[in-house]
């Protein structure tokens, strides 16, 4: 993933399976799978077919944004650029996608827990009860941040939660200043 | 003509101590976020969308177009002292800038950037004045067919000059559509494209869609690089010394008048660029510096001299007025800053678009004026802390990364309260990480998110005016066959002459450069 964004280089990949699926034309049909799929989904849809006043029926710009989407995919399938691949593409693996949700996951359970509150209010709320300060922004803030910090590369581990509890702060303290009021048990 | 009344509440809104405050927080955020590599304009601007509905309309205003300005000066600070540009923009910066800063005449190459920057934003915002009236008045003629159309063109424009790919920009644009239409539908409120599930009854907000898209989506990519590259640990001590200590051969005014043909041209290619849907500041940098390269052989442009430096920063910054042009005068945004600062005018209850002069001509002067006073203070700030910024750009992204990630969870639940609006963000972040890895421009997608309502209105005003009789919804004028066969005629040309294709080729040997620039370093 080193190479850097705005770079325009592009380059034709030769290689197996695993090169192939790599390249403009192997993702162009994987997504052209995806939005086969939508497109049938859409189709079966009754809403998509309810007509509105003067013969404008409700799905016909989601069908068509679909259809739109699927001719993308196919046109890329087969133009010039179908055997090119990007430098991020050619060098991603499963498991960087998978650090990506892992991070992105990490960020939900942050928000859980520095705001206390949740996306499935019914079964997540008696499990949110046992753990002790949650909606304490000024709490959890540096904990995440700084672990965050650590993991990618600040050194020493003090210095990361240094950085990260002055950084809360400054981000506490500002956001009040505008009238935004970030969550927190022990101030209220 | 001039709507005096709606001037001096204009002039009282924006020269008050809250507005003038929020412009310098804006500028002063703005350089910062441009002198520090991985962070861009868009991103600095969605992290600040969220906030700006707790501001009145001047000072929201103020806040995102004092950040714009910064951002695409800032963009040259780490350009011309690490040749690292801040942002894409600054990238054409490195070639003279870097030169000129190993050979002990940074402080010049600073000094040049940022006069250059604001010369040529400040003339690019009075022609963006002048213009954007005038064509607000042609556009208030326009039906519902033609409005239309010219929303299709507009796509089709950017899909064709977006990123280097024809069909990964135009997917990217009905992408947009698509999630455009989840929720209910804007003229009789029906639920529609929901997969069935109660959260998404109210649609895709827009600030947790670009928060998620520009800021999430970039910094999931920078956790991949920080992953995956060599172990490196990065200590934060000591980054903040030696603030102002570069020291170095000035500019005198002298030399900044001899740059005058630069700063022109820039201006030139600049504000023409910036009207143009898809293109941005990027390409206005680099076409700028390799024109007045053209013109003025003799000044050894690309050698390390101030006058490329000129150059590349007047083409930049002159884009930053003229991107509001479609926005103000069409209500089509041609760039994904121009739809941010759209959303926020939105946020502020006036939709973007011709009939804006007439309904609110107050946020337009006030617009107009908050263009040029950020200049001012672009100058200020760019002056007096350009040297501690050129610092900030060492600060270490491990501790960028996970600030932004938090200032994204904070933007996206502000907004409205709404935990749904985390999970959408959170979403759009992978999204956006997919399309950056597959290098799908995201600027399509953003822009016509904003504009699928609009355009179905606009279809369906036409379906009932014409009684259901598609046809002449369609094409009732002349012009909005025009406009039909353009979009026809523009879609055929893009796929058939790879015009993004070439573009991206001019940059790319530009890019080559900057490497090569890097790799002297």
């Amino acid at each position: 993933m080193t190479p850097a964004l705005g770079s325009f280089t592009f380059m034709s990949i030769s290689g197996g399976t695993s090169a192939w699926i790599r390249t403009n034309r192997g993702t162009a049909l994987i997504m052209s799978a995806v939005f086969l799929v939508l497109m049938i989904y859409l189709l079966t849809q009754d809403w998509v077919y309810d007509q509105q006043r003067y013969g404008f029926r409700l799905g016909f710009f989601t069908v068509l944004s679909a259809a739109a989407m699927l001719i993308c995919c196919l046109s890329m399938v087969f133009d010039r650029q179908k055997d090119q691949t990007t430098p991020e593409m050619s060098m991603l693996k499963l498991r960087h996608l998978g650090r990506a949700a892992m991070a992105l996951i990490i960020m939900g359970i942050y928000f859980i827990f520095a705001w206390n509150d949740h996306f499935a209010q019914d079964w997540l709320r008696p499990i949110l009860d046992t753990i002790p300060l949650t909606g304490e922004f000024l709490l959890w803030t540096p904990i995440f941040m700084g672990a965050g910090m650590y993991l990618l590369g600040v050194r020493p581990l003090r210095s990361a939660f240094i950085a990260a509890i002055i950084i809360t702060v400054v981000i506490f303290g500002l956001f009040r200043i505008i009238g935004i009021t970030l969550p927190s048990v022990l101030l209220s | 003509m001039v709507n005096m009344d709606a001037l001096y509440e204009a002039i009282a809104l924006v020269f008050t101590f809250q507005t003038m405050m929020w412009i310098a927080i804006g500028v002063t955020i703005g350089v910062g976020v441009g002198a520090m590599p991985g962070l861009t304009a868009t991103t600095g601007i969605a992290l600040m969308l969220p906030l700006t509905f707790t501001l009145d309309q001047a000072a929201a205003l103020g806040l995102l177009i004092g950040l714009y300005k910064g951002a695409i000066y800032g963009g040259s600070i780490s350009a011309i002292s690490f040749a690292t540009p801040g942002t894409s923009e600054a990238a054409a910066t490195v070639f003279d800038g870097h030169k000129l800063m190993r050979r002990g005449k940074g402080k010049k190459a600073l000094l040049i950037a940022l006069y250059a920057s604001v010369t040529a934003d400040f003339l690019s915002d009075v022609i963006t004045i002048l213009i954007a009236p005038l064509l607000a008045l042609v556009a208030l003629k326009f039906g519902p067919s033609e409005r239309f159309w010219l929303m299709a063109l507009a796509v089709c424009l950017l899909g064709a000059l977006s990123g280097s790919h024809f069909a990964k920009g135009m997917l990217s644009a009905a992408l947009g559509l698509f999630i455009g239409t989840i929720g209910a539908d804007p003229v009789s409120s029906v639920p529609r494209n929901t997969f069935d599930l109660w959260w998404l009854g109210d649609g895709i907000h827009l600030i947790p869609l670009v928060v998620g898209i520009f800021a999430m989506g970039a910094m999931l990519e920078k956790v991949l690089e920080l992953s995956t590259a060599k172990r490196q640990t990065a200590k934060i001590t000591g980054a903040f010394k030696n603030l102002f200590s570069m020291s170095g051969e000035g500019l005198s005014f002298k030399e900044y008048l001899s740059c005058w043909k630069e700063m022109a041209i820039g201006l030139g290619v600049g504000t023409f660029v910036g009207m143009l849907p898809g293109l941005g500041s990027t390409v206005g940098a680099f076409l700028s510096y390799g024109v007045a390269k053209q013109v003025s052989p003799e000044k050894k442009i690309g050698s390390g001299v101030i006058e490329g430096v000129a150059a590349a920063e007047a083409g930049n910054n002159a884009t930053v007025g003229p991107t509001l042009v479609p926005l103000l005068a069409f209500g089509i945004p041609g760039s994904a800053v121009a739809a941010l600062i759209g959303a926020a005018l939105m946020l502020q209850g006036a939709t973007p678009g011709p009939r804006m002069f007439e309904l609110f001509p107050t946020i337009i002067y006030s617009l107009f004026l908050i263009l040029l006073v950020g200049n001012i203070f672009n100058l200020g700030i760019g002056r007096i802390f350009a040297f501690v910024y050129a610092k900030l750009g060492e600060l270490p992204a491990p501790l960028l990364v996970p600030l932004v990630m938090g200032m994204a969870v904070i933007g996206a639940y502000a907004y409205a309260n709404n935990p749904w609006d985390v999970l959408v963000m959170l979403i759009f972040g992978f999204m956006g990480l997919l399309m950056r890895v597959m290098r799908i421009p995201e600027a399509p997608l953003v822009i016509t998110f904003l504009l699928a309502p609009q355009a179905e209105e606009n279809l369906r005003r036409g379906l009932l005016i014409n009684e259901g009789d598609w046809s002449a919804a369609l094409f009732n004028s002349p012009l909005a066959i025009g406009l039909a066969v353009a979009v026809v005629l523009l879609t055929y040309v893009s796929s058939r002459m790879r015009i993004a294709e070439r573009m991206s080729e001019i940059s790319d040997e530009q890019e080559a450069e900057t490497s090569a620039a890097e790799a002297e370093r």
